[in-house]
């Protein structure tokens, strides 16, 4: 016989109530573990974009904390990256959200400096590469071709222009496999953007140090007012969905901890005043006001846990549910870290703690005497 | 750095804006630059039905009182490339404009454009009544989607038209805009729904819904713009030969 | 002659003695006790007998030190309440408590609640309680919750729960009030047979004068004083 147990026993004496209180905190739990996971992902997705493009450094202007940053001149811009040391190429990037089937959702449509750096990260699977910047063709990331149901020799329609598909690639980024690819070019006469890109991306040679990249960073900032230089991680972390996507996971939190708690906090009130005979009768038999406590807070941290692991379970299938929607597909790429898992448990427990504690606090001052005479 | 993004959208544009444009008396917008916007317009009729989606590519231009407009349909297919050339001298003195087709050629249908759905609406929220003297500061206190606001009263020059519009307290942008006949009846009621902020740290609208008096509403998503603009040369010159219509109603 | 055992209290000297020892309800408009004056000496069994509201149980529970009393003093072995460190650990060291209404707790099964005041030791007492529940007789229902029992059974039980920590008193509140009288001539039984055979101090508060005569010495209180 254990505290634990006794907890235990107690949980499972109410067990319509419990398991309703375990359904609200996993219900809170589920939503913080689904939204928390899909923006880490969403994020991890963009950073893992720039990763395999191995780019250094990137350019965009101010307003960047927009959905996508805005368009610039690039001939402004480049000669001055240029001329900074170590810098080894200088890529072009035009992206945009786009319409590309009557029903489907929008997808990211790249245009990318043709012959850049940019390209060679990516796994050609079917077909062909744009044979010159001119060329009106796009190339198609896989998971692209399977919602668009587009394949090698169909044609896609961007802007009130038709593009023949003539590649279908793999990346090791979501975001790209989910995307349209055209050269630079190509997207600058679609959107009418000529000469216009939305990032520029830098690439340093093999002998750049940080200290390097960070005085590139400050020159650059000196001599382009209206600029960003930012590293990839800096750029994803500014993305306006990105940022979006944390502020509600961290909203879901607190509403999640708040009412779970609060749950939590009436169950265990409730509780305590149906046990008071029994609480006095464990404080008779020569049980401390500080283990009366740790029991209440056990049977609470008990049923904010249970709720907890539910929840970081219906988390996982909510997650992987949205991440099967046609308007998500492509998009998102829940992440779930252990260290993530574990810190959504140790939410609980503290979810249970605080719930609890009060409850504790009112079980503890509990008089054996009057508790026993049923008073 | 450019101070205009979305002239048609100027709806989401401030009562201190609108008060130091109306006394230099000019457009909220740098003279000689130029803006593109991209944008999908859906347009329902009054019992709800969707009339055929468009795409639109807008390009203004702002040439001291004098704008410039050129319109070009995206989509559907059946209108795709066709244009519309619209100069607007001064606010006083209206507009002008021609219809283009795909090939650049005059189009003398009268109804082309109008046929667009949305189009008629998106030109009435082109009057510039950002310019309009405040007749009325503030007004009763009042929530529109959820955001406190304030109504305010202005008024074209002419006197033929009035705009109410429910400016936040907090940030530069009208909620809900109303734009009156001279008799005071609501011909158009636009909602927005989404911001965007612009290069110069501005807000400007990006989703809205224009409601018509006829119960029937189209809305506005702008997907995709272009601060900075550069229009090729004689883009805004209309082709030899072709007449001019007067402005819309 | 007098010296201190291993925990600091005094033998050769009463277990339980209270002097002037007054308790009242309500703001004080009820009157439970009236200075009352108590000695009981090792091992002795000691039955306290008078009238429903005479103030038996409240002096029972002032010596459990389950209550404060408004005024006077408690000692145990010489030791006073008030001076102890810790009234929870003297409670589990060394009282021993049966109720009239049993009071286990529904969910635990027989040998769950026997141990239910060893769990704040943390030691395994598995074994002593089951020593225990052959004892009283009960050892055939280690797994039956107290819903499955009679009422002769369940006390049987609390008498266990009482003893699982070797108390040096059982305080016993109306321990057969509850049952018929075959149950309650087994349990008083018991309860003899455990005092001698474990050296223990009973105190017991009763109505009936049967059992208050087959105590050492009968208390008899009225109006909250002892009268006798």
């Amino acid at each position: 016989m254990t505290l634990w147990m006794l907890a235990w026993h107690n949980i499972r004496r109410r067990p319509a109530r419990s398991a309703l209180t375990i359904a609200a905190v996993a219900i809170g739990i589920a939503a913080v573990v689904a939204l928390t996971a899909i923006a880490w992902g969403f994020e991890s997705s963009w950073q893992q974009a720039n990763d395999a493009r191995a780019t250094d450094l990137i350019v965009t202007r101010q307003a960047s904390q927009n959905t996508m940053p805005s368009p610039f001149r690039e001939a402004d811009v480049r000669p001055l990256l240029m001329q900074q040391a170590h810098v080894q190429q200088v890529a072009g990037l035009l992206s945009e959200m786009l319409s590309v089937s009557e029903d489907g959702p929008p997808a990211f449509v790249f245009g990318w400096e043709y012959g850049s750096y940019l390209w060679q990260h990516l796994e050609l699977v079917e077909g062909r590469w744009p044979a010159s910047a001119h060329e009106q063709v796009v190339v198609i990331g896989t998971l692209a071709a399977q919602t668009l149901h587009k394949g090698v020799g169909d044609h896609v329609d961007i802007e009130g222009l038709t593009f023949p598909v003539v590649g279908i690639f793999r990346s090791s980024a979501l975001v790209e496999n989910g995307a349209l690819l055209m050269t630079l070019r190509q997207m600058q006469q679609t959107m009418d953007k000529p000469g216009k890109v939305n990032v520029l991306n830098i690439q340093l040679d093999a002998s750049a140090s940080e200290t390097d990249e960070a005085q590139i960073q400050q020159h650059v900032r000196q001599q382009l007012h209206g600029y960003h230089v930012l590293t990839s991680g800096e750029l994803v972390s500014r993305n306006a969905v990105v940022r979006i996507a944390k502020a509600m996971s961290q909203v879901t939190t607190l509403i999640a901890g708040l009412v779970g708690a609060l749950m939590v906090f009436n169950t265990m009130l409730m509780s305590v005043s149906e046990r008071r005979r029994e609480i006095g009768l464990l404080l008779a038999v020569g049980w401390r006001k500080a283990m009366v406590m740790r029991l209440i807070v056990s049977e609470s941290v008990g049923l904010a846990l249970t709720g907890g692991a539910l929840g970081i379970l219906a988390g996982f299938v909510l997650a992987s549910v949205l991440e099967m929607l046609p308007l998500m597909r492509g998009k998102i790429d829940p992440l779930f870290s252990p260290w993530f898992l574990l810190a959504v448990l140790g939410l609980s427990v503290v979810l249970g703690m605080a719930g609890g504690l009060l409850p504790a606090l009112n079980a503890a001052r509990t008089s054996p005497s009057q508790a026993l005479r049923g008073e | 750095m450019n101070s205009f993004w979305l002239l048609v959208l100027l709806l989401a544009l401030g009562g201190h804006q609108a008060t130091a444009s109306a006394q230099h008396g000019t457009l909220a917008m740098d003279t000689g630059k130029a803006v593109q916007l991209r944008m999908d317009v859906r347009r329902y009729d009054a019992d709800g039905h969707l009339l055929s989606p468009l795409k639109y590519a807008l390009i203004v231009q702002q040439q001291d009182e004098a704008q410039y407009q050129l319109w070009r349909v995206l989509a559907p297919a059946r209108w795709r490339g066709q244009k519309l050339l619209a100069h607007w001298q001064a606010e006083h003195a209206g507009a002008i404009f021609w219809r283009l087709s795909a090939e650049g050629g005059c189009l003398r249908d009268a109804g082309s454009f109008a046929d667009w759905p949305g189009a008629r609406q998106i030109w009435l929220l082109m009057r510039p009544w950002q310019t309009w003297a405040v007749r009325q500061q503030s007004g009763k206190d009042d929530e529109v989607n959820g955001h406190d606001c304030r109504w305010q009263r202005v008024r074209s020059p002419d006197g033929r038209w009035q705009v109410e519009r429910c400016m936040d307290q907090q940030q530069p942008v009208s909620w809900r805009t109303r734009l009156l006949n001279h008799r005071g009846n609501v011909l158009q009621t636009i909602d927005i729904s989404k911001l965007i902020r612009r290069n110069n740290g501005k807000l400007a609208a990006r989703d809205f819904t224009i409601s018509d008096a006829d119960g029937s509403r189209t809305t506005v998503h702008v997907y995709s713009g272009d601060e900075d603009y550069q229009p090729a040369a004689g883009m805004f010159l209309p082709p030899e030969g072709c007449a001019a219509q007067p402005v819309l109603p | 002659m007098r010296h201190d055992d291993a925990r600091g209290y005094r033998v050769n000297t009463p277990i339980l003695t209270t002097k002037k020892l007054t308790l009242s309800f309500d703001e004080g408009r009820i009157h439970a006790l009236n200075g009352v004056d108590l000695r009981v000496e090792e091992g002795e069994f000691v039955a306290i007998t008078g009238p429903s509201g005479c103030g038996k149980s409240s002096l029972l529970h002032l010596l459990a030190a389950l209550e404060e009393p408004d005024a006077g003093q408690r000692w145990f072995r010489g030791c006073a309440y008030e001076d102890m460190d810790d009234i929870a650990c003297f409670r589990q060291q060394h009282i021993g408590l049966v109720f009239q209404a049993f009071h286990l707790l529904p969910t635990l099964n027989v040998l769950d609640n026997v141990l239910l005041p060893a769990v704040p030791t943390g030691r395994q007492m598995a074994d002593h309680a089951c020593d225990l529940l052959q004892r009283v007789g009960m050892d055939h229902r280690l797994q039956q919750y107290p819903a499955q029992l009679s009422g002769g059974e369940r006390q049987r039980v609390a008498i266990a729960r009482a003893l699982i920590n070797q108390p040096d008193i059982l305080l016993a509140d109306e321990p057969t009030g509850s049952l018929d009288s075959v149950s309650a001539g087994y349990v008083l039984q018991l309860l003899s047979e455990l005092r001698q055979s474990m050296g223990l101090t009973m105190l017991m508060v009763t109505h009936d004068t049967d059992i208050a005569r087959q105590a050492d010495r009968q208390i008899c209180m009225r109006d909250g004083r002892v009268i006798a």
